[in-house]
C-alpha cells in the first residue's frame, strides 16, 4: 500500500487575509522582489577572474599521493611534539633559575610575574598558565602582576594572588612566607593534612607563627626583583637572617631592625599547633624538618583562599575567537578607555598576527575612529582613500566621512562624488541629509550656485527640521549659496 | 527555478552524470547559482562575489566530481556552504557593529523611481530575512525553497538528497517556527512604533 503525499498549499498561493498568521506570512513571501539576475557581463568577468584564479589543488595522483604523505608526516611530528609537551605540561616543570651564595638570579615574564631567587636558591620555573614555581632551596622573591601564581615546597602549596609581592623562603626547614603586599595563602596537600591559612598583609608565617614583617622588607624585595645584588636572603622579610644559608652568605646588609630568633628553640605557639599533634611531622614529608611545625592555627583559618577566589584583572575577550578578542582588546582601548593611541598599536598588533583576518575590514573602521579621536584627519583620509570602501561595513557612512574629510582638505571634486555616491542611495535619511550638506557646500565652492541651491532644497524637503536646516534656509533666503 | 526543476527531472533516471567541462558548467548553471545565492543569502550580500567563490571552488574540484551525485545538486550544495560561511563572516562582524540595522539599510542600493515602495520592499525583505536567520540552517534552507523558490518537497528532497518525507517534516517544524518568530518581530516592531508615538507627543 503506497500513500501519495502532496505538498501544503504555499503561504504566499493563499489570498490576501492578513488577519491569520499565515496569512500575514504568505504577504510578506508575496511582497519579495525577484532578485536580480547578474548581468551578462559580469558572468563572464567571473568566468574570467574563475579561470585565471590559480588552483591550490593538487595536480596528478603522484603529487595527490605526495601531498599526503607530507601531510601524515606533518601530522606524526605535531603529535609527537603535542604529546611531548603535554608530558612537559604534566611533569609540570620546564626550566629552573638558580644561583650561588650571594647572587641575584631573575626572571620576568611580562603582565605575568618577576621572581627574583637570592643567595644559593633554585627554583624550578613551571608552565601551567598563571605561573607555577617549585621553590627547591633558597629565597624566593615573587610579585605576581596580572594572574595569581603558586609557589610549591613539597607538599606545601603557596598561592600568590594576583597584584601581589611575597618573599618566600626555603631552607632545609618549614618554609616561611611574607606576604610584603597583597595577601598569601598557604594549603597542605590533602594527603599531608590539608590545612589552609591565610597570611595577611604585612605578616610573616614561619615556624614562630605569625608576625609583622621587618622594616624596610619590601623595598629589600623590590631592590631584588630590580637586581640588585646587595640583598640578603634574610633580609626580605621571610627569613629569620639566621639560617644556615644566611650564616655563610657573605657579609650583607642586615636590617638592625632584624630581630634575630633562635631556630632550634620551639616557641609556645608551635609546641600548641594542633596540626603538629594531629599530623607528627607533615611537612616533613618533602623536606626534612629541623624544627617544630609552623603553626597554621597562627594564621587565620579560611574556607576557601581569599587570594585564590580573588578574580584576577584580566580583559574578558569574546569567545567567538582568538581573533576576535584582539579585536575586542583594541576596540576596548578605544571606546571604553577612550586611549586611541594604545588603540592604534593594538590594531597594528592585530594587522600583524591576522594579515588576513575576518575583521579586517572593521579594523580598518576603528583606526579610522582611532585617527579621528586623535584629531587626525588626515591620517584617518589616508586611509579612507587607501581603503576600498564598498568592501568594508557601513560603507555609507564612510563614503559620507571621507567626502567630508576631502572638501575639508580642499578636494572638493572627489568630495563631490563619494556625495553623490549616497545621496542616490536609500540610505538612512539623516546620512543622506549629511551628503546633501556637504555637497552644497563643495559646490557652492566651486562656483556652481544654482546646483548647490538645489541640494538646499532637497534637503529642507528631506530633513525640513534637519541639523543644517537652519543653514540651508538662510542660504536659500539670502540668495546665496550654503 | 523553471531551470532548476527541469534538469532535476531531467537527470532523474540517469545513473552517473559524465564530469563536465568547466566552461559548459558554467555557462549552463552561473545563473541558477546566482540566483540561488541571492535567495539563500541575505539582503546586502554581493551576489556576484558568491558566484565567483562558489565557481573557484568548482574549478577546483572538478576533478574530483565523479558523477556519483547529481551536478545541479553538487552545485547547490556548494553555494549553501559558500553562503553559510558568508553569513557566518557577517554574523561575526555585527557583533561589533553599533548600528547594524542601519548599515544594513545604508548598504542597499535603490535605482527604483519611487523610493517610497522601494523602502517599503527592502524593509519587507529585510524583515523576512531576519526571520529566516534566525531558523536553523536546514528549516531556512527549506521554507526558502518551498515558500520562495517555489520547489516541490520532491524537488526539493532531490536537490538536498534527504529523503522527501524528512523535506515536509523539516517543513513543518520550518513554518511553526517561522509564524513563532513573525509574532516575536510583530510585537517588537509594535513595541517600537508605541515609543516612537509616545517620543514624538
Amino acid at each position: 500500500m503506497s500513500h501519495e503525499h502532496t505538498d501544503p498549499p504555499r503561504w504566499k498561493d493563499a489570498g490576501a487575509d492578513t488577519t491569520s498568521p499565515e496569512g500575514r506570512a504568505g504577504d510578506r513571501f508575496r511582497r519579495l522582489v525577484d532578485p536580480e539576475q547578474p548581468a551578462a557581463a559580469a558572468l563572464e568577468r567571473i568566468r574570467r577572474e574563475v579561470l585565471r584564479a590559480r588552483s591550490w589543488a593538487p595536480r596528478g595522483v603522484w603529487v595527490r599521493r605526495f601531498a599526503f604523505a607530507g601531510a601524515a608526516l606533518v601530522l606524526a611530528a605535531g603529535s609527537a611534539m603535542g604529546s611531548w609537551a603535554l608530558r612537559s605540561a604534566r611533569q609540570g616543570w620546564r626550566g629552573s633559575l638558580a644561583v650561588a651564595d650571594g647572587g641575584v638570579g631573575r626572571l620576568a615574564r611580562k603582565d605575568r610575574y618577576r621572581i627574583a631567587v637570592v643567595g644559593g636558591a633554585e627554583v624550578a620555573v613551571g608552565d601551567r598558565g598563571a605561573g607555577s614555581f617549585d621553590l627547591m632551596r633558597g629565597t624566593l622573591v615573587i610579585e605576581t602582576l596580572r594572574e595569581p601564581a603558586e609557589v610549591r615546597i613539597g607538599d606545601v602549596v603557596i598561592d600568590v594572588a594576583a597584584g601581589s609581592l611575597s618573599a618566600i623562603e626555603r631552607r632545609g626547614a618549614p618554609p616561611s612566607v611574607a606576604a610584603l603586599a597583597g595577601a598569601v595563602v598557604v594549603r597542605m596537600e590533602p594527603a599531608s593534612g590539608g590545612v589552609r591559612a591565610a597570611i595577611p598583609n604585612g605578616q610573616v608565617w614561619s615556624r614562630d607563627g605569625l608576625r609583622p614583617i621587618e622594616a624596610g622588607a619590601v623595598s629589600r624585595a623590590r631592590g631584588a626583583l630590580d637586581g640588585d645584588p646587595s640583598v640578603s636572603p634574610g633580609a626580605m622579610g621571610s627569613a629569620d637572617g639566621r639560617s644556615p644559608t644566611a650564616a655563610t652568605a657573605p657579609p650583607t646588609k642586615q636590617p638592625a631592625t632584624a630581630p634575630p630568633t633562635r631556630l632550634d628553640a620551639p616557641t609556645p605557639a608551635a609546641a600548641r599547633s594542633t596540626v603538629a599533634k594531629a599530623r607528627p611531622a607533615p611537612v616533613a614529608a618533602a623536606a626534612p624538618a629541623r624544627g617544630p611545625e609552623p603553626d597554621p592555627a597562627a594564621a587565620v583559618p579560611l574556607e576557601r583562599p581569599p587570594a585564590a577566589a580573588a578574580a584576577p584583572v584580566v580583559v574578558q575577550p569574546d569567545p567567538t575567537s582568538a581573533e576576535a578578542a584582539a579585536f575586542a582588546l583594541a576596540l576596548q582601548r578605544l571606546r571604553r578607555d577612550g586611549d586611541a593611541r594604545a588603540a592604534l598599536r593594538l590594531l597594528d598588533d592585530y594587522d600583524r598576527r591576522y594579515p588576513r583576518g575576518q575583521l579586517a575590514g572593521e579594523a580598518t573602521l576603528a583606526r579610522i575612529e582611532a585617527h579621528l579621536a586623535l584629531g587626525d584627519a588626515a591620517g584617518a583620509l589616508r586611509l579612507l582613500d587607501r581603503a576600498g570602501i564598498d568592501g568594508l561595513p557601513r560603507s555609507a557612512d564612510l563614503r559620507v566621512l571621507r567626502g567630508e574629510l576631502r572638501s575639508d582638505a580642499g578636494r572638493c571634486l572627489d568630495a563631490i562624488g563619494d556625495f553623490a555616491a549616497v545621496v542616490t542611495t536609500a540610505a538612512a535619511p539623516t546620512l543622506r541629509g549629511r551628503a546633501l550638506h556637504g555637497r552644497a557646500v563643495c559646490l557652492a565652492q566651486l562656483g556652481r550656485a544654482e546646483e548647490a541651491r538645489a541640494d538646499a532644497r532637497l534637503y529642507l524637503s528631506l530633513l525640513p527640521q534637519g541639523k543644517f536646516a537652519a543653514e540651508m534656509r538662510r542660504a536659500l533666503q539670502s540668495d546665496a549659496a550654503p | 527555478m523553471t531551470e532548476v526543476v527541469a534538469g532535476l527531472s531531467q537527470r532523474r533516471d540517469a545513473p552517473a552524470e559524465p564530469r563536465p567541462d568547466f566552461d559548459a558548467l558554467y555557462r549552463e548553471h552561473a545563473a541558477t547559482v546566482a540566483r540561488w545565492a541571492a535567495r539563500i543569502g541575505t539582503p546586502g550580500m554581493d551576489v556576484d562575489d558568491i558566484v565567483q567563490e562558489v565557481f573557484l571552488v568548482v574549478n577546483r574540484r572538478l576533478r574530483e566530481f565523479r558523477g556519483d551525485a547529481k551536478i545541479v545538486t553538487w552545485l547547490f550544495r556548494i553555494t549553501e556552504n559558500t553562503v553559510r560561511n558568508w553569513r557566518r563572516r557577517q554574523h561575526l562582524r555585527r557583533i561589533f557593529r553599533r548600528a547594524e540595522d542601519d548599515a544594513l539599510a545604508a548598504d542597499v542600493p535603490s535605482v527604483r523611481p519611487t523610493p517610497l515602495e522601494e523602502i517599503e520592499r527592502r524593509q519587507n525583505a529585510e524583515a523576512v530575512y531576519r526571520i529566516l536567520d534566525r531558523l536553523p540552517e536546514r528549516y531556512r534552507t527549506v521554507i526558502i525553497l518551498f515558500e520562495i523558490e517555489e520547489m516541490s518537497t520532491d524537488q526539493i528532497a532531490e536537490l538536498l538528497e534527504i529523503k522527501a518525507g524528512t523535506v515536509r517534516v523539516w517543513l513543518h517544524r520550518a513554518r511553526a517556527d517561522f509564524l513563532r518568530l513573525q509574532e516575536k518581530e510583530e510585537r517588537r516592531r509594535g513595541a517600537e512604533l508605541e515609543r516612537a508615538r509616545g517620543g514624538s507627543r
